[in-house]
């Protein structure tokens, strides 16, 4: 093979990494070209929003250390609890990725002061006192994906503990949690300050739910500053400046928890571990307690199917609608995809040549998700605008989703990407292996797997997606979020629970599909 | 001869067959499924000869964001669903072409060279008469009620939040601002929007809800639940007036202003009272009875149209109170 084609293929191989880099620095300089042309009666009163900038990550924070905590905890009962470990990992991806506002209303219909528990409370002449729509309901909804989001982290981790390692334990009566005080916490721990620091960007980008369940107008966030500003203020600068605030704090954040980060692969096994406990009640107890806890929100469900209406169910707004959120999905998930892996390639090659340019790759690829999801929309709105709107609504919704969800394919799939990259790296070089041969005949092959598993995931994540949206809504392709939201502004709620609930089931069969795909192929 | 017609017909230009087209932005709801948006739009097109196509912003504060934003480069002809607390701001954006229209034969009093209204409505709270046996009928009472529980809208982010805040200056004017203080123990919730805001009420969370006259008719004429009903109260009660108008850069400003006099049309306005859940601006008492009896018309207030510093000043009272 000429050294040119060899060239050509490499370039080929990172050319979707520099289109995102291409349009990362259009997006930039748009930014800043915006803030030249600031008008002179631009005020911008930093004091105004400091409860805002405060409250942000004050309850990020909070949220971010429930989910580590508790994800980490839950993984440890789910791993001792011997359960079926595919069915474990696929429920915490699905609580994961479910819709904000299924969540939020589920949490409300259990929890609120008219809700089961209540009633359940006042069945027993217990008073409930329980106020959902306060800083506490916003932290349980926001830990609630993030749990999920951790848990699943570690629970991955703990399945692919090697057998031995089990059999010896056992064999030397050293308990399991002991080992993993001395000796897996390492293991365990390994790489998770990517998980840590998507925990902290997620917590901090909870829009919906502060929208939902900030009942007292304290409760503000540095997002819902930028939405009053954009939507009600038309005051793209203030909302611009509150999302460079955000981005700047969050960059802090992250390079403190980034700080000494290795991509060491200590411990990397296939064969997975299945601990077999003898019936522990607490752990069994402790199992079911987990369960019950993801389950609540899909208790809205039973209300929603109460509500059956099959007009509604057939109507071509709603078919409409199906199809608009599959097409968008479709063209984020492709997107996001090809820049993934070609970001995967490219930050591999950095590691192959020691090179300390990885850490570059990682922070390009993930530096919009610190930027507020309506502040990146506002700049490219603002791009549109001054090219006429020759990009469609559709087109940039589209884009934008895949821009969030990248970051988020490129961490699920960097530690198996990388795995045994040394020899991979002498291997084809020693027997000339081109970069798109190396692609398709050995890395995806190694993470197909992974890949069909975050694809089907990220699928239903853009499915549910409605920030953007709120900036780009547009009656010529309504998606389905904004389908329920229009049956909530004409009176129609049990029709919009009707909606949701359909769309639950069918998320849950976009889910479910790709796991038998690899249950029949396993 | 059939050739040549061919010829004539394949050489046309597309645009002399094309029907003129209208483009209107609107807040979602109004062109949902369940709104006014899809009867009003055949009803005009069967009239006109032309294609009337809608888009929707958010709400109707994010309609006028979007005119200020991109001086309607997006080519709209007509914008619609601004409503009357935004009007004195949007005139002093430069952003729309008097309409021209001389005479309102109208249910309200109506004299703007701008905008024409469609709909309007009563701001009100709603209660479960199963549940508040003795509503109050004044905001003293209200307030004095600490056994009621109440959800209101957040004014910087909702139409309707907003309209409390103009409801309470115009009742208690210099008082506004103590009114607020001693009403807040009772707020339970004040949510972002109006929908969420109504969708707790139904869940059971307050006793009353911030809403219009007209939310009853709703429960009433679709559910067939009475149950639902609206304070009275003794002040009167402020209005809400929801108004259209045609913007620059519209590309065809006679089709514009024939829409905006078909909107003041009996064809247009059948489709408010149980489309938009609004009061036609016409008197249609004969035809919608049942809508009527459903949501009687209250004492009303004043209409005000408000500059953006009483707007502020408005938010501020409600703020004050908040620090408390």
């Amino acid at each position: 093979m000429s050294k040119f084609s060899n060239y050509m293929e490499v370039y080929f191989v990172r050319l979707p990494y520099f289109f995102y880099i291409t349009t990362l620095l259009f997006i930039f300089l748009s930014g800043i070209f915006f803030f030249i042309k600031v008008p002179d009666n631009f005020n911008f009163i930093i004091s105004n929003h400091t409860n805002a900038i405060f409250f942000t990550f004050l309850q990020a924070i909070v949220a971010t250390f429930f989910s580590s905590l508790l994800g980490f905890i839950f993984s440890l009962i789910l791993y001792l609890s011997g359960k079926n470990q595919r069915l474990i990992s696929a429920f915490l991806n699905f609580c994961f990725i479910l819709p904000v506002i299924f969540v939020s209303f589920g949490i409300i219909f259990f929890y609120s002061s008219n809700g089961v528990l209540s009633k359940l409370f006042n069945l027993l002449s217990i008073d409930y006192e329980l106020k959902i729509f306060s800083f506490i309901g916003i932290i349980y909804v926001t830990s609630y994906f993030n749990i999920a989001f951790n848990a699943n982290f570690f629970f991955r981790k703990l399945v692919n503990l090697p057998e031995n390692y089990i059999k010896i334990l056992k064999s030397n009566n050293i308990t399991f949690l002991t080992a993993v005080r001395l000796q897996f916490r390492k293991y365990l721990f390994q790489g998770y300050r990517s998980i840590l620091i998507l925990t902290l960007i997620f917590c901090a980008s909870n829009f919906t739910i502060l929208y939902l369940l900030s009942g007292s107008p304290h409760l503000v966030t540095i997002e819902l500053s930028i939405y009053q500003s954009i939507i009600f203020n038309a005051d793209l600068y203030s909302g611009i400046t509150l999302g460079i605030i955000q981005l700047m704090l969050m960059l802090m954040l992250a390079s403190l928890i980034m700080f000494n980060q290795t991509y060491e692969q200590s411990l990397n096994v296939n064969k997975s571990s299945t601990i077999m406990l003898s019936n522990n009640f607490f752990v069994s107890l402790g199992f079911y307690l987990i369960v019950i806890y993801f389950l609540i929100p899909f208790l809205i469900l039973i209300k929603g199917l109460l509500n059956f209406n099959s007009q509604l169910f057939l109507s071509p707004s709603f078919i409409n609608s199906i199809i608009n959120s599959l097409m968008i999905s479709f063209l984020s998930v492709s997107l996001a995809v090809l820049i993934s892996l070609s970001t995967l390639f490219v930050y591999r090659s950095f590691l192959e040549r020691n090179s300390k340019f990885h850490k570059l790759i990682f922070i390009s690829i993930s530096i919009l998700l610190f930027i507020p999801s309506l502040t990146l929309s506002s700049v490219i709105f603002y791009l549109n605008f001054n090219l006429n709107f020759i990009f469609s609504n559709f087109l940039i919704v589209s884009i934008i989703n895949s821009f969030f969800i990248t970051p988020i394919i490129f961490v699920f799939l960097s530690s198996k990407f990388i795995q045994n990259y040394f020899h991979e790296h002498r291997h084809s070089v020693l027997f000339n292996i081109s970069p798109l041969i190396r692609i398709f005949k050995i890395d995806i092959p190694k993470i197909k797997n992974e890949l069909i598993l975050i694809i089907s995931a990220i699928f239903v994540l853009s499915l549910g997606d409605l920030t953007s949206v709120t900036i780009f809504n547009d009656s010529s392709f309504q998606t389905i979020p904004l389908f329920i939201s229009q049956l909530y502004n004409n009176y129609k709620y049990d029709d919009a629970f009707f909606i949701l609930s359909i769309f639950i089931f069918f998320l849950f069969l976009i889910m479910y599909l790709p796991s038998r795909l690899l249950n029949k192929n396993a | 001869m059939n050739l040549k017609l061919l010829t004539i017909i394949l050489f046309l230009p597309i645009q002399v067959l094309a029907k003129e087209e209208l483009k209107i932005l609107t807040y979602g709801s109004f062109n949902s499924d369940w709104g006014p948006g899809p009867n009003i739009e055949k009803e005009f097109e069967s009239v006109c000869n032309c294609n009337l196509i809608w888009n929707t912003a958010e709400s109707s504060g994010a309609l006028l964001s979007r005119m200020k934003l991109t001086k309607n480069n997006e080519g709209y002809d007509v914008l619609l669903g601004l409503d009357d607390s935004l009007i004195k701001e949007a005139e002093g954006n430069d952003l729309f072409l008097e309409h021209k229209i001389k005479e309102f034969n109208l249910d309200l009093d109506w004299n703007n060279k701008f905008f024409t209204p469609f709909d309007y409505g009563y701001f009100s709270f709603i209660y479960d008469q199963t549940k508040l046996s003795t509503p109050p009928q004044s905001f003293d009472e209200l307030a004095s009620r600490n056994d009621i529980s109440i959800i209101v809208m957040d004014p910087r982010y909702s139409t309707p939040g907003l309209g409390l805040a103009k409801w309470i200056d115009q009742v208690y004017q210099e008082g506004a601002a103590e009114f607020w203080k001693n009403l807040q123990d009772q707020i339970v919730i004040t949510s972002k929007s109006w929908s969420d805001g109504y969708g707790l009420f139904l869940e059971g969370e307050s006793d009353v809800v911030l809403s219009y006259t007209t939310s009853p008719a709703y429960h009433s004429l679709i559910e067939g639940n009475s149950n639902y009903q609206s304070l009275n109260m003794i002040e009167g009660h402020a209005i809400q007036i929801e108004v259209m108008g045609i913007l620059k850069n519209a590309s065809n400003y006679e089709l514009a202003r024939n829409f905006l006099e078909f909107s003041l049309s009996e064809n247009f306005q059948k489709h408010i009272p149980q489309g938009n859940w609004m009061y036609p601006v016409i008197d249609l008492q004969n035809s919608q009875n049942d809508f009527y009896s459903a949501a009687p018309k209250p004492k009303p207030l004043d209409q005000i149209f408000p500059s953006l510093s009483e707007k502020e000043s408005w938010i501020l009272n409600w703020k004050l109170s908040l620090n408390e």
